[in-house]
């Protein structure tokens, strides 16, 4: 009896220890944002996170691409301290819902005994006037002492499209579209990144694999060995319609569809005359829900 | 004499001062007539709006389709309207969505910005680019693809076709 009880105690000890590590659900609407986008709200879950239960929700949130990278919401003046947080950085309440926080822009703080308004993400960093810069940021939420803290290290993040063109490993044309659009994906060899196997720069026979999913990733079908096109940009690409791309099993239809997986490979002769299949890693993206 | 002369000069002068008079404007365009017969697609290019507002590279902003999908090229697709306010479409191999038969008709006649196709109560809306070239046999429909939640444009799609 002993045994069971110390036994029961190491597992819900287990499950306590996965709910304070969850990391906070969060969307962002618009779905697409870049760093000029006006009227931005970021609605944050944290059911099952660290700082579940507490009324005051702060953010703490970095550009990793900036230096200072904090968001001039966490400090007043000087530089950004983990240990002195500004209360500008206290997340809304989503009225109803004590699990829901929402931080939304436009937003007037008082900054230094002076009222400042943040228009877009771009304002939110300090770099308004250069807002190419930002590429991404990354976030946790915490209690305004810091004893509370959701997962750091970009766990949780937020991705804005491009306001300048910057070539890519791997690109989709559009940028992003949905799943009755057309699309073409691109591999950059030339940008190969280092954690892939190498020898993909000497591959030849490009093809594809596409693979459509649900929103919870459950293969609806793949289609493999897809005829790539080498391009006057020096990319490899090839064009797919979702719809067209396979028969679709029974009961699942282009509705289903919510993302798409895509691995390029290739094939390498060794000096004995054997060839070997190599691969880049799967690229992931979601359909957008567009009218 | 003379003063008779300087009141002629004077009148001369007040009437070459009269406003030339506006001529008549021409009568409005018809271009339901315009439109009416064959068109062939010769061209299908799609556009991401975000990175055309970007000034992105021309590659990174448009990509012609019409030969993408061998096999399913998108010139096989043509549309007759009909004077008779009756239209058919022939899709051939290519993906292009559009309704097969119906009715079509101007959303404006004056100043004309798309043709409702309607076919078994339902319609649809294809935009119209610049008429202008309608008389020398060309036309462009426009289909834009908008965000659910902002209502802004993400994608487009250009239609160009050619009178047959």
């Amino acid at each position: 009896m002993k045994k069971l009880t110390i036994l029961l105690i190491i597992v819900l000890g287990a499950f306590g220890l996965k709910a304070q590590t969850d990391v906070p659900k969060f969307t962002v609407s618009p779905s697409e944002v870049d760093a000029l986008t006006e009227k931005v709200t970021i609605t944050f879950d944290v059911t099952g996170s660290a700082v579940e239960g507490l009324t005051d929700v702060y953010i703490w949130a970095w550009a990793p691409s900036l230096s200072p990278s904090e968001t001039l919401l966490d400090y007043d003046q000087g530089s950004a301290s983990w240990g002195s947080i500004s209360k500008n950085a206290k997340l809304d309440p989503v009225a109803g819902n004590p699990n829901k926080f929402k931080l939304s822009l436009p937003k007037t703080v008082t900054r230094n005994g002076v009222s400042v308004t943040f228009n877009n993400i771009a304002e939110l960093f300090g770099v308004g006037d250069t807002p190419g810069k930002i590429k991404e940021f990354g976030f946790l939420l915490r209690s305004q002492d810091g004893s509370k803290q959701t997962p750091g290290d970009l766990k949780t993040k937020v991705s804005l499209l491009p306001l300048e063109f910057t070539p890519a490993y791997f690109r989709t044309f559009p940028a992003k579209v949905s799943n009755k659009d057309v699309v073409t994906a691109y591999l950059n060899l030339s940008l190969i990144e280092s954690g892939e196997d190498q020898k993909l720069k000497i591959a030849s026979k490009i093809t594809a694999t596409a693979t459509l999913m649900t929103a919870t990733g459950t293969t609806i079908l793949a289609v493999d060995k897809i005829a790539t096109s080498y391009t006057s940009e020096k990319e490899y690409a090839f064009t797919f319609l979702p719809e067209m791309l396979a028969a679709f099993p029974a009961g699942v239809s282009l509705k289903d569809v919510a993302k798409c997986k895509i691995e390029f490979s290739g094939e390498v002769s060794d000096q004995k005359g054997g060839v070997t299949t190599v691969k880049t890693k799967a690229f992931e993206f979601s359909f957008q829900s567009y009218e | 004499m003379k003063n008779i002369f300087a009141v002629l000069l004077i009148s001369l002068l007040a009437f070459s001062c009269q406003p030339d008079e506006i001529p008549a404007i021409g009568d409005k365009t018809d271009y339901k007539p315009m439109l009416e017969g064959t068109w062939n697609l010769v061209k299908f290019e799609q556009v991401d709006a975000d990175a055309e507002s970007k000034s992105f590279p021309d590659f990174a902003t448009r990509k012609d389709l019409t030969t993408v999908f061998p096999g399913h090229l998108y010139t096989s697709f043509s549309i007759t309207f009909n004077a008779d306010g009756t239209f058919s479409a022939n899709k051939g191999t290519s993906y292009v969505q559009m309704m097969a038969s119906g009715t079509w008709a101007l959303d404006d006649t004056d100043y004309p910005s798309a043709i409702i196709l309607t076919s078994s109560g339902k319609t649809q809306k294809i935009a119209l680019g610049s008429l202008a070239d309608v008389v020398v046999g060309k036309v462009q429909f426009k289909e834009e693809r908008k965000q659910v939640e902002s209502g802004k444009v993400k994608i487009k799609y250009v239609y160009s076709l050619t009178k047959k």
